[in-house]
């Protein structure tokens, strides 16, 4: 019953079948007829397939489907034009807090942020900039001069076979950190400006006891051992003070435009689920 | 009174008028949503909100066949309960009986003017053509149940449909092309009238 012809020979044969070939086609097809097998096959099985398919019974309508005027008048309520509208504006909604993203915000919208002082204020200011905070270990002490740390400093002759035994100088202890009061006409009065402080912390730890203190190791002298330094620039704070949740205006206005839109688009399925 | 008077009629609000154009197409529109949807209840609703819908829009009818615009009513309706029913999938009312086994006879499928042996004859094509009918995909569906099974020519199908008459062509040569191989399935079950004689095939 298979027979090798592409969809278009189906076509073709179909249409042959209900007179609808022009007479070149018509004649084209006749030709495979008398010479394809497997065309002529094709044919008849097509032919055989609407012959059962024009067999199938009719049926008759089960009643009269005329119409009453109650029929043609009891109009189903045309929904509001808020919900006819409704889709189309959930989508707007969901644009627009998109195009938000790129939008400029006035004023207003720049007060939530958290502002960090620029570098003329800084500079205005006489703070330092502050730089990343990454947490810098000294072993028993501040670190040693850097004449010392590289392979021709004093300390180099105790890096050897052990051969040498030369003597590290001691290193001059931290002094304290005790910065300069500063005096700077705040730029938001109600909220006044603290400088930044290095707040040195200091732990114990427990080293080893009869190692030679060698400042490249990180070995510390005997009387500064199980101390270390830890240098943590605090934060600049903010003209605001600081702020934990520092959400932009932005965020807020996108968040809401997309909620409504949530919301329409929920109510809009319940309403045509119960439709 | 002919058609176009009815139809000129309906167009001023003539209900009565309407009604007569209904009584002359209900059948058509009948036989083809039940085709379509393989359900006689589904089908008497849909033939029913076809013809309200074809009332309330009388006035989109542009002339030329009546037949074609409110069998494009018929399968819009048809279309739009299919699309539902895949939302909402329910179980077909197929019949049972108390052993839950499909009842051989199902009264609405019998006809009165058949011997009890036509009968069978005919409850075995119907149902081999129900079938098949209903493995196709809905635009091949509806093609071939206007062609083949209704007899329309390709001309008002393309206007039912609103479709090109190549669109047409190539969705009946594809519906009958599956049709072929699903009806050989049932070949053994035909009865021999349903089977055309080599004679008669040259």
């Amino acid at each position: 019953m298979k027979t090798r012809l592409s969809y278009k020979d189906w076509e073709r044969l179909s249409a042959y079948l209900d007179d609808q070939l022009s007479e070149r086609e018509r004649r084209q097809v006749e030709e495979q007829l008398r010479t394809r097998p497997e065309y002529r096959e094709a044919w008849d099985s097509l032919r055989q397939t609407r012959h059962v398919l024009r067999q199938a019974p009719r049926h008759k309508a089960p009643r009269a489907f005329t119409l009453t005027p109650a029929m043609v008048t009891s109009h189903q309520p045309r929904p509001s034009l808020i919900w006819q509208l409704a889709p189309a504006l959930a989508i707007f909604l969901v644009v627009l807090a998109v195009l938000l993203e790129w939008l400029p915000l006035p004023e207003g919208g720049r007060a939530m942020r958290t502002i960090a002082p620029s570098a003329p204020q800084i500079e205005a200011l006489g703070m330092t900039e502050p730089t990343p905070t990454a947490v810098i270990v000294y072993w028993g002490g501040p670190p040693p001069p850097a004449g010392t740390m590289g392979m021709g400093g004093e300390g180099a002759a105790d890096m050897g076979g052990g051969s040498s035994k030369g003597t590290v100088p001691e290193h001059p202890p931290l002094p304290p950190t005790t910065p300069a009061p500063l005096v700077v006409p705040p730029p938001y009065p109600s909220q006044p400006l603290t400088p930044p402080q290095a707040t040195p912390e200091i732990r114990t730890l427990q080293g080893p006891a009869n190692e030679t203190p060698n400042p490249i190791l990180g070995l510390p002298a005997p009387e500064e051992r199980g101390k270390i330094y830890i240098a943590t620039p605090s934060a600049l704070p903010t003209p605001e003070g600081p702020r934990g949740s520092g959400v932009p205006l932005r965020r807020w206005i996108q968040a809401g435009l997309i909620g409504i839109a949530l919301v329409l688009s929920t109510i809009l399925l319940i309403r045509k689920s119960r439709s | 009174m002919n058609e176009t008077t009815y139809i000129a009629r309906a167009l001023e609000g003539d209900l009565e008028a309407f009604n007569q154009l209904v009584l002359t197409y209900q059948d058509s529109a009948y036989n083809l949503a039940y085709r379509m949807l393989n359900d006689p209840d589904a089908a008497a609703d849909v033939t029913q909100i076809a013809f309200i819908a074809a009332y309330r829009n009388l006035k989109t009818y542009r002339g030329g066949s009546f037949r074609a615009w409110v069998l494009r009513m018929v399968t819009n309706a048809c279309y739009d309960e299919l699309r539902r029913r895949k939302r909402r999938p329910t179980v077909t009312l197929e019949p049972f009986n108390r052993d839950e086994e499909e009842i051989e006879s199902p009264t609405w499928l019998a006809d009165n003017h058949l011997s009890p042996e036509e009968a069978v004859q005919m409850r075995e094509v119907e149902k081999a053509i129900t079938h098949c009918l209903q493995q196709l995909p809905e635009d091949f569906r509806a093609v071939v149940i206007m062609v083949d099974v209704e007899g329309y020519d390709y001309n008002e199908v393309a206007q039912i449909l609103s479709k090109p008459l190549g669109t047409i062509k190539s969705r009946l040569a594809r519906a009958r092309f599956r049709l072929r191989d699903c009806l050989a399935g049932f070949a053994e079950l035909l009865p021999a009238r349903f089977r055309l004689d080599k004679e008669e095939m040259v």
